[in-house]
């Protein structure tokens, strides 16, 4: 059984979870710069 | 009377199209008696129906379902003007409160690399594998546009795996969760801070979530793009009516356009084939391994954190909203009737929204 493919695919694993856990992070770090950045004013409460 | 019996003679020849009339009234049953996803499931039923009638006149070179499909699928466009009326529905204030669910929006996409993986053991292209491990996602309009980019002919039973496993959240993940997790986990209470976001963080949000995924991932701008845009119509506070309409109008019109044409696309020789049943299994593959990647992960973290969480917030991080924060608030309540972690669970559902288009746009660069 030719494992290519599947040695291949295991690669994309690690750098597609990678990948979305690097994302999640950096638009964690978003929301939370923006909101110190634009806290909610008194006029919005 | 020749050509008046041709019909007949042709359903008589070949067993195949009256399995298709047979499935597609299962979808159509499935959509009216049992209430699973009836706004996709039974306009995919009726167009498996037109498609399967032995020389229909709506698909063919000039039929009506062929040029929707030309025109919606082909070019990508149904799925993604879906996109702006779901990020017109998004809600993204619970995920805001507590932005540490985004993590689990992201562990629980798992599922769609693992079957990927498990699909080239299966024979499956790396292309076709990456459609299929895409059910994943549990998100239509992305399993669509990805399955249409890499394996068109297997969009049919891609489309009815990820609606249909979409729709029986409510009985895939508890025994995944059960099996996961101890009564005492299932225990941990989660207090909810109620914190106010403003107005300028809603309305900067979509639009800087669309420039850096954009930026990294250029292939992804589609996808995340129309979802923000949608989400900007809502948070903007000076387009109502277009949000209101993507969310109303657009939203039904193209539901009915994508749900038929994508039924169009099951056709007899695509559908009736052991490849269908491989998808099918497959696709459920997906769902159980996304909640186990979100409990996992959940469990992981309690490793090294004092303040434990609740592993089944993790699985809450599925893309299907709001079914799945649904669940996890059930089996909490079915563990501990006085906990209530249903806030938590929402925030880590919205954000599986997020990590299932980037996730989606991950897997067309990757696979490019």
């Amino acid at each position: 059984m030719d494992l290519t493919l599947f040695y291949e695919s295991l690669g994309i694993m690690a750098k597609g979870m990678g990948g979305i856990l690097i994302f999640m992070s950096l638009f964690y770090l978003l929301i939370v710069s923006l909101e110190k950045l634009f806290p909610v004013s008194k006029g919005e409460k | 009377m020749d050509e008046l019996l041709k019909g007949v003679f042709a359903l008589g020849m070949d067993w195949r199209y009256l399995a298709m009339l047979a499935i597609s009234a299962l979808l159509i049953y499935l959509a009216i008696a049992k209430d699973y996803e009836p706004m996709l499931l039974l306009p995919m039923g009726f167009g498996a129906m037109l498609t399967n009638i032995p020389f229909s006149s709506a698909v063919g070179p000039e039929g009506p379902l062929t040029v929707l499909f030309q025109m919606g699928i082909k070019t990508e466009l149904f799925p993604l003007l879906i996109f702006v009326a779901i990020g017109a529905m998004i809600d993204f204030g619970p995920l805001f409160k507590n932005p540490k669910m985004l993590l689990f929006g992201g562990a629980a996409q798992f599922g769609i690399f693992f079957t990927l993986s498990l699909a080239t053991l299966m024979g499956f292209s790396l292309r076709e594998a990456a459609s299929i491990g895409i059910i994943g996602a549990a998100d239509g309009p992305t399993s669509i546009f990805v399955a249409n980019r890499f394996a068109p002919h297997l969009m049919g039973p891609i489309s009815v795996a990820a609606y249909s496993y979409m729709a029986l959240v409510p009985i895939i993940q508890p025994p995944v969760i059960r099996l996961l997790t101890t009564l005492e986990e299932r225990k941990i209470r989660m207090p909810f801070h109620e914190a106010d976001v403003s107005k300028k963080v809603k309305i900067l949000f979509p639009i800087l979530i669309t420039l850096i995924a954009g930026i990294i991932v250029p292939v992804s701008v589609s996808l995340v793009g129309f979802l923000m845009f949608g989400n900007l119509l809502r948070e903007s506070g000076v387009t109502e009516r277009l949000s209101k309409s993507a969310q109303n109008e657009l939203a039904n019109i193209i539901t009915i356009l994508l749900g038929i044409t994508i039924g169009s696309s099951m056709t007899a020789e695509g559908f009736i084939n052991t490849q269908t049943l491989l998808i099918m299994a497959m696709g459920l593959v997906a769902f159980v391994f996304d909640t186990a990647g979100g409990i996992m992960f959940a469990k992981l973290l309690n490793v090294f954190s004092k303040v434990k969480i609740n592993p089944m917030i993790g699985a809450a991080g599925i893309s299907a909203f709001p079914m799945s924060a649904r669940v996890i608030q059930r089996e909490a309540q079915k563990a501990d009737p006085t906990n209530f972690i249903l806030m938590h669970a929402v925030s880590s559902n919205v954000s599986g929204q997020i990590g299932s288009i980037i996730a989606g746009g991950l897997v067309l660069a990757l696979i490019s």
